[in-house]
């Protein structure tokens, strides 16, 4: 066979020859492609010639094979302090980023609260940037030039779903089209017309727009009303595919949810406090009584277990602020602790200063509408029942994450915690990334937190997202393609789409930047042709006692966990063998029999769910030793020999009771 | 996780070696699986047309093809089965499919088992195999839906044969077609 001959029969190439696919298509299949192609060959030189320039110039799988290149870009999720910040810091260290919020404007939660503690000014200043050499110095975000030209801002969107890989991520976002088009001058005509439309927060916000609530009854009269040809109501949805390097995830806290908590008349949020506050709307504080109830739906064993960090400092922020304006306005607040951390300490000074009540002991809104506007509080000080009669009851209500957070995390596969924030998988050192690579997450998303450490982070996650999008020496599994046999298998199994395989052109190569070295390729290619740096040496351990115990451990939360067992005082009998590797996914079944020559047990320690860093390598791993278990049973050997565990610094129950068992056992 | 000592050996040949040293009593189960492990592979007999597209992709030769005379059989080895899924891709007609189900006994005794047989029709002129049966019959039938009737295609010559008694001309009609179906 010539060259030709056999280059034909070894690719495949129907799918993409143009006359081989119309051969195969029309004529029989498969089996008689190579018979044409060679009589092609032998009976029509420019036949051949044909099919070589094809060969040649084959683009398999539509072409798509510069993954492995990172494209300069990034998204963020989200339009509040977090995303605005970090999308500002992106756009200005030269990345192109593409902003989407899902209301018609950014700041929403910033516009309602006025000012903010610490520096007691409006919640609306940006930092400068270095365009006018001096950082410290605050500019309005009116005033701070948003028209970056890296920074593209889609208002009134959601993420509705994520393909690609890390590096190289697709993101389709779904935006309904704003009915006030850019003649829109802010006139005002239509607001007092109509009730249904509004400008926005009392005329803070960014970008300046009406909005339409969603009472409107599409009369048109507006149209008429408007002198500028601003209003359209053909307005629709259109879907927009940015692409994106990176993703951050600033989704903010649920700002919603506290406005659900009302109950009754004269119950307020302290976020509406802070709107009267900022509007000078007085009519129902002054001089009354007013009583603020400190954690509601927090630190509680049925709803929320974490202390949201800033309601404490808000609450006396607002009642130094009352007391300064009106002296005789009755100020109660009753808390379970308060915590004003650091500096903050002096408002907590202040307000005892300027007369405000404090009572330890909190109680519900249910229990004043119950007692007729009657308010019983225990104080926990002084064990007596005290009597609060309020004109105004604010509640303090702190952050939970939004409600639409989980959805999205279904769609970008990344973790949720048992609160129902982003998870981190370094609580420590990678508090802004999440458990999948290319994607990051800042702000009161990944945890409750103030304004400042907010805005900290969000300039912190910019600075390790332009690191991930201009990162050099990438590592990651590599291909031994005389081994390889163009199977496949391990472009089906990879958690993270980093193996770009197409079949027809036989190509298949690993996109490192995507690529987690979790090994789970590895455990599965059947002619193992995958090295993914996994580093352990089994010919050291020859001389095994036979009753010994091995124990695969995955080198993120499992090694964390036998840290910090290991300075809780734990200590393995001797006959316990550790043996570190990147993902649990990476010991294959072969691995597991083989090992179950020369040891007696093997415990197989991964993450706890959902905190797998490459996304399912537990439930792989956990997969396996069921599968495992059965066969042991199957061919009469014990099926506990092989038992899976999860393990990281704060769950280590399960690992200790498996361990205690495994040793009672020996006994 | 671990270099092989013995490169030559794949993945299903350790797993049956390590598997016969280990067991104790001869299995006679089969073993639930995972979607993700992949398990046994199904064969639609009704469907399949004995192309052999799957035997020519199978990478560990689990899948064979023989053909004997006027028969074409098809063979599938589990014990050699890498579970790769390239067969189901590559099935012209969806005529396999997996199961999720391990089948130890059947693993272990690495036995051939024979899937399918056909009629093979060959060339008239040279005697080469052009296909089964059933495929020259659904080309048929395929070629009466066409625009143009072709009177090569019914003819039983292998390739080779045609080109010899038409010339060029039965692939030049082909790639007539091609534009056509791109325009």
């Amino acid at each position: 066979m010539c060259e030709i001959e056999s280059a034909l029969c070894k690719n495949r190439v129907e799918g993409n020859s143009g006359i081989i696919a119309a051969c195969s298509k029309k004529y029989l299949s498969e089996s008689d492609c190579d018979i044409r192609k060679i009589a092609m060959l032998m009976d029509s030189e420019s036949a051949g010639k044909n099919v070589v320039a094809l060969l040649s110039g084959i683009k398999p799988g539509a072409g798509n094979f510069n993954k492995n290149k990172i494209k300069n870009s990034a998204l963020v999720i989200g339009g509040g302090f977090a995303g605005v910040h970090c999308a500002m810091e992106l756009s200005n260290l030269g990345v192109e980023t593409t902003l989407v919020e899902k209301e018609p404007v950014l700041y929403e939660l910033a516009c309602k609260i006025g000012f903010v503690f610490p520096s007691d000014d409006c919640s609306l200043c940006v930092g400068n940037d270095s365009d006018d050499g001096n950082w410290a110095s605050r500019k309005c975000i009116y005033r701070k030039n948003f028209n970056n030209e890296n920074l593209k801002i889609l208002n009134n969107s959601e993420i509705m779903g994520l393909d690609g890989s890390a590096g190289n991520f697709k993101v389709t976002v779904k935006r309904k089209k704003s009915r006030f088009n850019e003649n829109c001058t802010m006139c005002g005509k239509c607001v007092e017309k109509c009730e249904n439309i509004t400008i926005n927060q009392g005329q803070l916000s960014y970008p300046l727009t009406p909005v339409v609530s969603e009472n409107c009854e599409q009369c048109k009269k507006c149209m008429d009303w408007c002198e500028f040809d601003a209003i359209n109501f053909d307005c629709g949805e259109e879907i927009i595919k940015p692409d994106a390097g990176a993703v951050i995830v600033a989704t903010g806290g649920d700002a919603e949810k506290t406005q659900r908590a009302k109950q009754g008349e004269n119950v307020i949020t302290q976020l509406d406090l802070a709107e009267m506050l900022r509007d000078n709307n007085f009519d129902n504080i002054k001089n009354k009584n007013v009583v603020m109830l400190q954690c509601m739906d927090l630190r509680n064993e049925k709803k929320n277990k974490y202390c949201s960090g800033v309601c404490c400092l808000y609450a006396l922020k607002h009642a130094i602020e009352i007391k300064k304006r009106f002296p005789d306005t009755e100020v109660t607040i009753c808390y379970i602790d308060i915590r004003s951390t650091g500096f903050n300490e002096r408002y907590y000074d202040e307000a005892r200063e300027l007369g405000v009540n404090f009572v330890k002991g909190t109680t519900t809104p249910d229990e004043w509408n119950n007692f007729n506007k009657i308010l019983y509080v225990e104080d926990q000080l002084s064990d007596e029942l005290i009597k609060l009669k309020p004109d105004m009851l604010v509640l303090s209500t702190g952050f939970s994450p939004d409600e639409k957070l989980n959805e999205l995390a279904e769609i970008l596969d990344i973790g949720v915690n048992e609160h129902g924030f982003v998870e981190s998988p370094h609580e420590k050192i990678g508090s802004n990334l999440t458990t999948r690579k290319g994607i990051f997450a800042c702000g009161v998303s990944r945890e409750p937190k103030d304004i400042p450490a907010t805005i900290n982070q969000a300039k912190a996650c910019a600075v390790d997202v332009f690191k991930f999008l201009n990162q050099q020496n990438v590592t990651g599994a590599e291909i031994d393609l005389d081994k390889c046999v163009m199977c496949g298998k391990c472009a089906d199994v990879c958690p993270r789409n980093a193996i770009n395989f197409c079949e027809d052109a036989d190509f298949i190569e690993i996109n490192k930047i995507a690529c987690d070295n979790c090994g789970t390729c590895a455990s599965f290619c059947p002619e193992f042709a995958i090295n993914a740096n996994q580093n352990v040496d089994f010919e050291q351990l020859k001389n095994i006692d036979e009753n010994s115990t091995a124990i695969l451990y995955c080198i993120e939360c499992a090694e964390a966990g036998l840290e910090r067992l290991s300075y809780q005082g734990m200590k393995l009998p001797k006959n316990y063998y550790l043996f570190p590797g990147n993902c649990a996914a990476a010991i294959s079944i072969v691995d597991i029999l083989r090992m179950l020559k020369n040891f007696n047990k093997i415990l197989i320690a991964g993450c706890p769910d959902k905190h797998c860093r490459s996304g399912r390598g537990n439930e792989t791993a956990q997969e396996r030793v069921a599968f495992i278990k059965e066969l042991l049973k199957e061919i009469g050997i014990a099926g506990d020999r092989v038992d899976y565990t999860y393990l990281s610094s704060y769950r280590t129950e399960q690992f200790m009771e498996k361990v205690m068992k495994n040793g009672e056992n020996e006994k | 996780m671990e270099k092989m000592k013995n490169e030559k050996m794949n993945r299903p040949e350790l797993l049956y070696k390590l598997i016969q040293d280990l067991k104790k009593k001869e299995p006679g189960k089969e073993i639930p699986t995972s979607d993700l492990l992949i398990g046994r592979l199904i064969f639609d007999k009704d469907l399949c047309y004995g192309c052999a597209a799957c035997a020519k992709n199978c990478p560990e030769e689990a899948l064979t093809v023989e053909d004997v005379e006027n028969i074409r059989t098809i063979f599938y080895n589990f014990s050699k089965c890498a579970f790769c899924g390239k067969c189901i891709r590559n099935c012209p007609k969806d005529a396999i499919s997996k199961e999720n189900v391990f089948d130890l006994p059947g693993f272990l005794t690495r036995k051939t088992g024979e899937i399918n047989n056909f009629n093979l029709i060959m060339c008239e002129c040279c005697n080469e195999v052009i296909g089964t049966e059933e495929q020259l019959k659904e080309a048929a039938e395929d070629m009466l839906k066409l625009p143009e009737f072709c009177e090569y295609e019914l003819e039983k010559l292998c390739d080779k044969c045609k080109t010899k008694k038409f010339g060029n001309k039965w692939f030049l009609f082909n790639e007539k077609e091609k534009n056509d179906t791109e325009k």
